[in-house]
């Protein structure tokens, strides 16, 4: 009961647009308050959370992607892909998913993505003829490829609370993140085909080829580099994440695409994202420090256990709570309030933590394209100037997509766990 | 009486704007940082022993000091389903209602985070740490930064019913 009380404070608290962090740190005082809990563990909680090497990596991150988005790399991307498959059946959306899978390698987060690849994306398709809420689907999900493919801002966090190793995290959304962008190209082309209406363009020449394709080399080496240094040893995600800043700040500068008031922005920018996740990461310590104390997440997996007994039904119970919590929470959100809740009861009934993880950040990726709160809508429809009805509806079908994706991984867990517990041992 | 509050809100307003571009000065100085220690340590096989110790003081400070920032740039993140209209009177009344709960969280972590800020320093404590730092400057600041998200967060509910209409009106979102 004290369990339900909670969870719909925090609810009502959101609904109420009271911003997240204050909704967590403020309730989280007050429960701790209400049973004489001392306070001072309040500071010491908000403390502690950012006082980690590991946490760096997402404002590193965030300002690689702010200097390579303010450095046109999106436009130098999505041109050498272009030239390569643009000619084929709905070869522009082809070109989309794989500009968006390729940017996702070096941005980590869903909405860089969207917008960067939308910019571009949105109106050479539009103008080809494509159907409008078609485009602007793809691109909303495609987006979200950000965060399930390696560097992912969601896996570190879910990493951090988790305590789980977060390279390990990064090889395991490989093959969903990849399967997801194969079966967006798969219907993306099925969907062109049948539904007509679209001009074909003609195949680029090989001198063409390979212009854009030496434009888009440097981006393409910097995600190798990331990637590279994390899974040779050489860094930790943090310091790699600090590395492809400083590599992406000099490759842009060379190509005289950076100027000072360019990086101003883009240094700004990346301060206000990285502070807006952060803060939120230190007030859930809070409130997950005071649910803790509650004993709420032992009394969910107590009542999970009671009444559900196969790890299936289990499962697909979860996935029905995330899907239904990702039609009105922001995916941060989700994954701070949900996962501590959560987490003991995965572990008692003896599910990988890596391939919850992994779960996890397909349902987010869902959140991130349903109506009513979805912020992958929400930048598209700004991009794309369009109505959020409209890209709900393009987008409608991949989150069926994902949620199959979801089911799927359930069945065949090496879809995920084959690369970081097989292949890179 | 107004021309006074307009006044006292500019002030806390410029000095939120300084902290958070000095703020984001700091989050580039750190990337460099980060990538001097690996290179350091990969080329010249010769780790430091500040790189580690230095971002994770920073990032705290750059976190707390730069929320105030946020907080006056309307980007904190908010659930954007209901109340959308920025001029109603509900709006505005839910706006309040958030503040004050911004209110009950910072003054107890102000509050205590002074307290224990005071402890150590008054006895001249450093950290357990290889640097050693004094801890008058790391525990400094959830308070420092607390007190100064207090004073911008009285400035935006003076703005919502005194000086002109506020809204936090964008959804951000990380993912």
């Amino acid at each position: 009961m004290e369990s339900v009380l909670i969870l719909t404070a925090l609810l009502a608290l959101l609904l109420l647009r009271t911003p997240v962090a204050f909704a967590l740190g403020g309730l989280g005082v007050i429960l701790l308050a209400l049973k004489g809990f001392p306070l001072v563990a309040v500071p010491q909680r908000l403390h502690g959370s950012m006082d980690s090497f590991e946490l760096l990596a997402v404002p590193m991150f965030l300002l690689m992607s702010n200097i390579l988005l303010k450095g046109g790399v999106g436009r130098d991307l999505y041109s050498a892909v272009q030239s390569w498959v643009g000619h084929w059946p709905g070869g522009l959306g082809v070109a989309t998913v794989l500009s968006c899978t390729l940017f996702s390698a070096i941005s980590g987060s869903s909405v860089a993505t969207a917008a960067t690849i939308g910019t571009v994306a949105i109106p050479e398709m539009t103008q080809r003829g494509y159907n409008r809420p078609f485009v602007l689907g793809m691109l909303a999900a495609g987006g979200t490829l950000g965060i399930l493919i390696p560097p992912s801002i969601p896996l570190i966090i879910y990493g951090v609370i988790s305590e789980t190793s977060i390279p390990t995290l990064f090889l395991a959304g490989i093959g969903p993140g990849l399967f997801l962008a194969s079966t967006f190209i798969i219907y993306g082309i099925f969907y062109s085909k049948f539904s007509g209406g679209y001009q074909p363009i003609e195949a680029a020449s090989w001198k063409e080829r390979g212009k854009t394709t030496l434009l888009a080399l440097p981006t393409v080496l910097l995600a190798i580099c990331i990637v590279g240094s994390i899974y040779t040893g050489i860094a930790t995600p943090s310091e790699s994440a600090g590395l492809g800043f400083v590599l992406a700040l000099i490759m842009t500068f060379a190509m005289k695409r950076m100027t000072w008031p360019k990086l101003k922005e883009a240094v700004e920018a990346a301060l206000k994202t990285s502070v807006m996740v952060l803060i939120i990461v230190a007030a859930a310590k809070v409130f997950s420090y005071a649910i803790t104390l509650y004993l709420i997440p032992q009394s969910i997996s107590q009542v999970l256990a009671e009444n559900i007994s196969t790890p299936t039904l289990f499962i697909l119970a979860i996935g029905g709570v995330l899907l239904l919590m990702g039609f009105f929470l922001e995916s941060l959100s989700m994954l701070l309030i949900m996962v501590p809740v959560l987490l003991p009861a995965v572990l008692n009934i003896g599910i990988d933590p890596i391939w919850f993880g992994i779960f996890f950040v397909i349902l987010i990726e869902t959140a991130l394209i349903t109506p009513p709160v979805g912020m992958n809508l929400f930048v598209i429809q700004a991009v794309g100037k369009s109505t959020l009805q409209d890209v709900a509806k393009g987008a409608m079908p991949f989150a069926v997509i994902m949620l199959l994706t979801a089911c799927l991984l359930w069945y065949w867990q090496d879809l995920a766990l084959y690369i970081p517990y097989q292949l890179a041992r | 009486m107004v021309g006074a509050i307009n006044t006292l809100i500019r002030v806390v307003d410029t000095v939120s704007e300084f902290l958070g571009k000095l703020c984001s000065w700091c989050l580039f100085a750190i990337g460099f940082f980060i990538t001097f220690e690996v290179v350091m340590r990969y080329v010249f096989n010769s780790p430091t022993v500040w790189v580690d110790e230095i971002s994770r003081v920073l990032q705290v400070w750059v976190v707390f000091l730069a929320t105030p920032y946020v907080l006056k740039h309307r980007e904190m993140i908010t659930i954007d389903v209901f109340l959308r209209d920025p001029q109603t009177l509900n709006r505005r009344l839910a706006e309040s209602f958030s503040i004050i709960v911004l209110f009950i969280f910072m003054s107890v972590a102000v509050y205590y985070s002074f307290e224990i800020w005071l402890k150590s320093t008054l006895a001249g404590h450093t950290t357990d740490t290889y640097l050693a730092p004094p801890k008058w400057f790391t525990h400094a600041p959830v308070w420092v930064g607390g007190a100064m998200l207090l004073l911008q967060g009285l400035a935006q509910l003076t703005r919502i019913w005194i000086v002109e209409n506020n809204s936090y009106d964008t959804v951000s979102g990380s993912g």
